[in-house]
């Protein structure tokens, strides 16, 4: 292949820019791959800033990626707000219990302050080491919750669901006030050194609410608040379609620069939308990437592979790549970039 | 006398079956599932107390009434024309009605098809899709178990004995966690009960040859495959071999009450 004649930030904005890259950009979520393959566990990456990016860094540089992620989907507003977070020794962390039992405690809740509160000033801290690390031709991808997401985890999925039905104004008033304090923690990232920012909103797909919630209760405040980090300076928003979204793409391109895909067929979501977004995805991080081999891999990136002409793309997973992939198997992805990823594809 | 008929999806067989009685029963029973459809708990208590007054026996209510409407819920489940939030508020209508029905029932009435223990297993704390099965499996008869979120293999084994479970049903959401299934099916196995007990493996990240790699019996895509998985896995049909839910096919249910659509 060809010498690679842009960095890792101007392919990424090649596409996003209806450009041509030099080659195909390559990403990969890989916040516990990352931890797994440098031999640390999971929790080490809340204690020590450092063994995180090390772990970033030797990811970059080992599999010729095209940037570098924070400690994506740490639920560190949610925590701030008053949620319970556990970390676990070796697993990602996760909310266990809410704090917001009705309509009484949205009252008591205060805006956190992204710069004192909680975690999120450890989390920042990592994203400014990361991008003095990496700096200006790497870019640095900081997820950020959007609102939906964090009132379900303050408030608990299941209350909250229910709460659509029992008091919607309750529900609305909640994602107002997460609006506030997601965005306020995405201006941080940003502040921070974010190039940017990934979201995802697993709780407001197809397997979760209808077209109609998505649009009253979901998609308006995420839009107010992508396109307030853009203000702020994010280049970009990336946002991870986790689970099912075919009845409810036409609204999340509205905000967003790229399109993490999990279960779409590329092509096809590739002609309908790389007018709006660009596209990327999506071999499949759990049935292949985990349990596959690497011929499998191969063969999969290679499909994949045929979304790259015309630009407009990025190679990825589906998700987010699981801890425990051999290697081998990350590896047989590199090289089918480093095989065929050079325009033109 | 003059008889009425109404047509309902049974909760147990999945069959649509006409259900006859007079003009006062059937309409109390299709009131009474049209609440629990739309999910007006507050009203559910009053509509099975008034099913019950029209001399039906609380078995029949149960079945006809509180069933049928979440019978409804979860065939549109299944089609994606309803969704979480919809079901739960199902089934806590369901529930409020239980506990006008439950004295009532004698304790031999409703055999259940099969006893189920769910839980996501150790390590993972993902509660909403397990419920979600759990919520099915219970409208569809069976009667059910759940031992929450980060199950430990030694929990699973208790709760399975303690209730003389036929099924036990592992969720995970993470790559990382389902490697649990297969520890607690090898605790399932030192415990003397892998050949007592069937094991379902599903969860978001759970694919079918996961679950038949580890020693799974069934797997499902979705909560409502895996109740038609959890019924072939008891029913005298089921050879052993592996059950790939994502190859069932379920019958197509209909919106049967007229107040369904509204």
């Amino acid at each position: 292949m060809a010498l690679a004649s842009m960095s890792p930030m101007d392919r990424i904005m090649a596409v996003c820019h209806h450009e041509i890259p030099d080659r195909v950009p390559f990403l990969l979520t890989s916040r516990e791959f990352g931890l797994r393959y440098a031999g640390v566990k999971h929790s080490k990456a809340y204690e020590d800033p450092e063994i995180y990016i090390g772990a970033q860094l030797k990811l970059l540089k080992d599999f010729q990626l095209d940037g570098v992620w924070d400690i994506w989907c740490t639920p560190a507003v949610d925590e701030a707000l008053g949620a319970t977070m556990e970390i676990p020794d070796d697993d990602p962390p996760w909310i266990t219990r809410p704090c917001v039992h009705g309509p009484a405690d949205l009252e008591k809740l205060k805006p956190v302050n992204p710069w004192r509160d909680g975690r999120m000033p450890y989390l920042l801290d990592v994203i400014a080491r990361l991008k003095k690390a990496v700096g200006p031709d790497v870019p640095v991808i900081a997820w950020a919750s959007p609102p939906f997401r964090t009132a379900c985890m303050i408030r608990g999925n299941t209350e909250l669901y229910m709460d659509i039905y029992d008091n919607p104004q309750f529900v609305k008033n909640l994602l107002e006030f997460t609006t506030e304090t997601c965005t306020a923690y995405g201006k941080a990232l940003v502040e921070a050194g974010a190039d940017i920012i990934a979201t995802s909103n697993p709780v407001a797909n197809m397997d979760c609410i209808s077209l109609d919630h998505f649009k009253e209760f979901a998609h308006p405040y995420s839009k107010r608040m992508f396109a307030a980090l853009k203000d702020a300076g994010a280049k970009a928003i990336n946002f991870h379609t986790c689970g099912r979204w075919d009845d409810r793409y036409e609204l999340c391109v509205e905000n967003a620069d790229i399109i993490h895909c999990d279960r779409v067929d590329l092509g096809e979501f590739k002609a309908k939308y790389s007018n709006k977004v660009v596209t990327m995805g999506n071999v499949k991080s759990v049935a292949t990437l985990l349990q596959g081999t690497s011929e499998q891999v191969a063969a999969e990136a290679l499909q994949c592979m045929a979304a790259a002409p015309g630009g407009r793309y990025i190679f990825s997973s589906d998700c987010a790549v699981p801890r425990d992939p051999p290697p081998a198997n990350v590896r047989a992805m590199a090289n089918v970039r480093e095989e065929v990823g050079a325009y033109p594809v | 006398m003059a008889i009425a008929t109404m047509q309902i999806v049974d909760p147990i067989t999945g069959d649509l079956v006409e259900v006859s009685g007079t003009p006062d029963q059937i309409k109390a029973l299709r009131t009474l599932a049209a609440h629990v459809e739309r999910g007006e708990h507050l009203v559910v208590p009053d509509a099975t107390q008034a099913a019950l007054d029209t001399g039906l026996p609380a078995f029949d209510v149960l079945v006809n009434g509180l069933q049928a409407g979440l019978a409804i819920v979860g065939d549109r489940f299944k089609r994606q024309a309803a969704f979480i939030p919809e079901v739960l508020i199902t089934a806590r209508a369901m529930k409020t009605g239980m506990t006008v029905l439950k004295p009532l029932l004698a304790p031999t009435s409703q055999k259940p098809k099969g006893i189920v223990v769910l839980g996501t297993v150790r390590g993972d704390l993902h509660d909403i899709g397990k419920g979600i099965v759990g919520i099915m499996l219970e409208g569809a008869g069976f009667e059910v178990h759940d031992c929450g979120v980060n199950t430990s293999p030694e929990q699973f084994v208790q709760k399975i004995l303690d209730v003389k479970a036929d099924i036990m049903g592992m969720s995970a959401l993470l790559s990382t966690t389902m490697m649990n299934h297969k520890v607690t099916i090898q605790a399932l196995t030192e415990a003397g009960l892998r050949g007592k007990v069937k094991v379902m493996s599903g969860g978001a990240p759970v694919t079918a040859r996961f679950a038949e790699d580890i020693g799974a019996d069934a797997w499902a895509p979705d909560a409502l495959t895996a109740v038609e998985a959890a019924k072939l896995l008891i029913s005298a049909d089921w050879g052993g071999t592996f059950v790939n839910g994502g190859a069932l096919e379920r019958k197509a249910l209909v919106d049967t009450t007229p107040e369904a659509s509204a």
